[in-house]
């Protein structure tokens, strides 16, 4: 075996050492870190991706970690990521566990709409939390899952956000009905969420998985699936509120990516409410200066709006914003390896000199071609050396040839296999 | 326009669906001809509900409001229009594929295709390939419509259109896709006839399907 260092560039550099084993993917991960330099990170999510390229059948890959793990370690290995490449689908754990229905497929489990587990507002009588968690639907499979990421460098475990977790349980027209037309129902649920049911969640994940902090998954508080309006009323409140109840349990946690801005009809892209997105997005932070560009269609929006709102916000009283410049999957899927790059390299030229960005390729499909993912990684490794080369077309870049998963594994395990 | 057609279509506007089907029962009963509810009130209401989305004045909440408050009134007037005075565009079948639940924008096309003209026939969530198949040879649509929102489920849409080609009923009917992962490049990729980017975009290429 051979011992190398490693230093995980996502987690404010947490040093260590490793031995390769090829019966081990984490350790073909953490191999992977060493020396990898001054440069901006590139992390990706994408269960749907990691399902795939490994092979594992969906119902293994949902419900057993050790292989989920062993695949996502793997993948995130092959592609030299900076992170493990997340994750499992955050939005359906804790409401299974609430007795929610679900329908296991060939695809990811996914919460049966057609059956919302307070389908009648009576049923919020059913909403209590459990004793235990730990035995309820997924949640040891999560919980394990989180604690392998905290021994892997993460600090933050997850969780779904208040909002979306209504969602979940209710049924989104359900509860934009609320809304509208119960109000008083509606903050009597989002109440019963944030002051009982994700605190004690969340106290017992915390507990097995020994993170410092939770971060709340938030897709369904994304624009245009609410306004602005609703965010503000129905989300940011509510997110503060579960804030303030876990910091009296001795933890952190937050919702972190509300506000998300996700127009797909470039007709109705509108500048002044990508801006609102951002101010919402940093409320929810408490102020922290922080722009979030995730499942957007930002390789067709014009940047020029997020540089002149952090030009605005930031740059005018010499603050650096944490800006997370995102890879859209549609494009990930669809565009050449040079679209990508040149893509990346955009990025990194617009927000990488004045600002703290980190790269994302978001919710990877399941078909993506592997080139394109080595495609981003390369040119986020070769443009976003630090400091920030002031004319990116100098640097010199070429496109990376490499090795097939399949390949790649086979070389890495010893010819056995994902140990799975 | 009466008052009462009036009210109607600004209930669906403000998608309020406790209180159209009430004013739909109210406007027949006052004597209105179903097909004037349908076309002045009800349709008009959705079409306006469009509008204030593709103008950013609407958002998402606004939108699948109003199309409950559509389905609400359309359910009380479509049985009593007479035959032929509903006469449809076309008749599309529709629903989401195996193993995806989401059901958000099959909601809203559906209000949108069935407001612009179209007999929707909707199968629901999680159908398997072969009810695709077996509801195309059996009602004989002019469109077939598909949805996803995994990138996983995705994928299945090319089964279906396989299978329409192995039953030897794919030049029978159109096959138009949607969803949120999906594109016209996928479209293209898989043998579908047309890609809905979104509910509005849905009704512009379900009239240019059967034109």
């Amino acid at each position: 075996m051979t011992e190398k260092k490693f230093t995980l560039l996502t987690t404010s550099g947490v040093e260590g050492s490793v031995e390769i084993n090829p019966e081990d993917p984490k350790t073909w991960y953490l191999a992977g870190t060493a020396n990898r330099g001054n440069r901006l990170t590139i992390s990706a999510q994408g269960p749907d991706h990691v399902m795939a390229l490994s092979g594992i059948a969906p119902r293994k890959f949902h419900t057993d970690p050790v292989a989920h793990m062993a695949a996502e370690a793997a993948v995130s290995a092959y592609y030299g990521l900076d992170g493990l490449m997340l994750g499992e689908d955050v939005y359906d754990i804790e409401a299974e566990a609430l007795g929610q229905k679900m329908v296991y497929g060939e695809s990811m489990p996914t919460i049966d709409f057609r059956e919302p587990f307070i389908a009648q507002k009576s049923d919020l009588d059913k909403l209590k939390a459990p004793d235990s968690w730990i035995d309820r639907g997924r949640v040891k499979y999560m919980f394990e899952i989180q604690k392998t990421l905290v021994e892997l460098g993460a600090q933050s475990a997850y969780f779904c956000a208040p909002f979306s977790l209504a969602v979940g349980l209710r049924s989104y027209p359900k509860l934009i009905r609320d809304i509208r037309r119960d109000p008083e129902f509606a903050h009597a649920f989002m109440g019963c969420l944030v002051d009982e049911i994700l605190p004690s969640y969340l106290k017992e994940l915390m507990a097995y998985c020994g993170a410092g902090m939770a971060t709340g998954a938030d897709a369904w508080a994304a624009y245009p699936d609410i306004g602005p309006d609703i965010m503000e009323e129905w989300v940011l409140p509510y997110n503060a509120r579960l804030t303030a109840n876990c910091q009296k349990l001795g933890f952190m946690a937050m919702g972190a990516g509300t506000a998300d801005y996700c127009e797909e009809d470039l007709n109705r892209y509108s500048k002044e409410i990508l801006h609102k997105c951002f101010d919402i997005q940093s409320k929810n932070m408490f102020g922290t200066p922080f722009v979030f560009m995730a499942m957007g269609r930002w390789h067709e929006y014009p940047l020029e709006d997020v540089v002149e709102y952090l030009a605005e916000k930031y740059e005018s009283k010499g603050i650096r914003a944490t800006v997370q410049g995102a890879i859209n999957a549609r494009f990930m899927r669809e565009a050449s390896p040079q679209e990508i790059v040149d893509y990346v390299k955009r990025l990194i030229d617009l927000f990488g000199r004045k600002h703290d960005l980190a790269l994302f390729i978001a919710s990877t499909p399941a078909d993506t071609p592997s080139a394109n993912v080595h495609a981003a990684v390369a040119a986020a490794r070769t443009y976003g050396q630090l400091p920030i080369a002031e004319n990116l077309d100098e640097v010199p870049f070429e496109l990376p040839q490499r090795e097939t998963f399949e390949e790649y594994v086979n070389r890495m395990s010893n010819g056995k296999g994902l140990p799975v | 326009m009466s008052n009462i057609l009036e009210e109607l279509k600004q209930a669906i506007v403000d998608g309020d669906d406790e209180v159209t089907p009430q004013l739909a029962e109210q406007a027949l009963a006052e004597g209105l001809a179903p097909v004037d509810v349908m076309q002045s009130a009800v349709v008009a209401g959705i079409e306006e509900a469009g509008r204030l989305w593709s103008e950013n004045k609407y958002f998402l909440p606004d939108v699948i409001l109003s199309a409950g408050a559509f389905k609400a009134a359309a359910g009380v007037i479509q049985p009593r229009l007479a035959d032929g005075a509903g006469a449809s565009k076309g008749r599309i079948v529709l629903g989401v594929v195996s193993g995806d639940m989401h059901d958000l924008g099959k909601t809203i096309v559906i209000a949108m295709l069935a407001g612009a003209g179209f007999e929707v026939i909707d199968l629901g969530v999680d159908i398997p390939t072969q009810t695709f198949i077996d509801k195309v040879r059996e009602l004989k649509p002019d469109i077939l419509g598909l949805g996803a929102y995994m990138t996983t489920t995705m994928l299945l849409m090319k089964d279906v259109i396989d299978g329409l080609k192995e039953a030897g009923l794919r030049d029978q009917v159109k096959v138009m896709i949607g969803g949120v992962p999906t594109t016209q490049k996928f479209a293209e990729e898989i043998g579908a006839d047309a890609w809905g980017k979104d509910a509005l975009d849905s009704v512009v290429k379900a009239n240019q399907l059967v034109a």
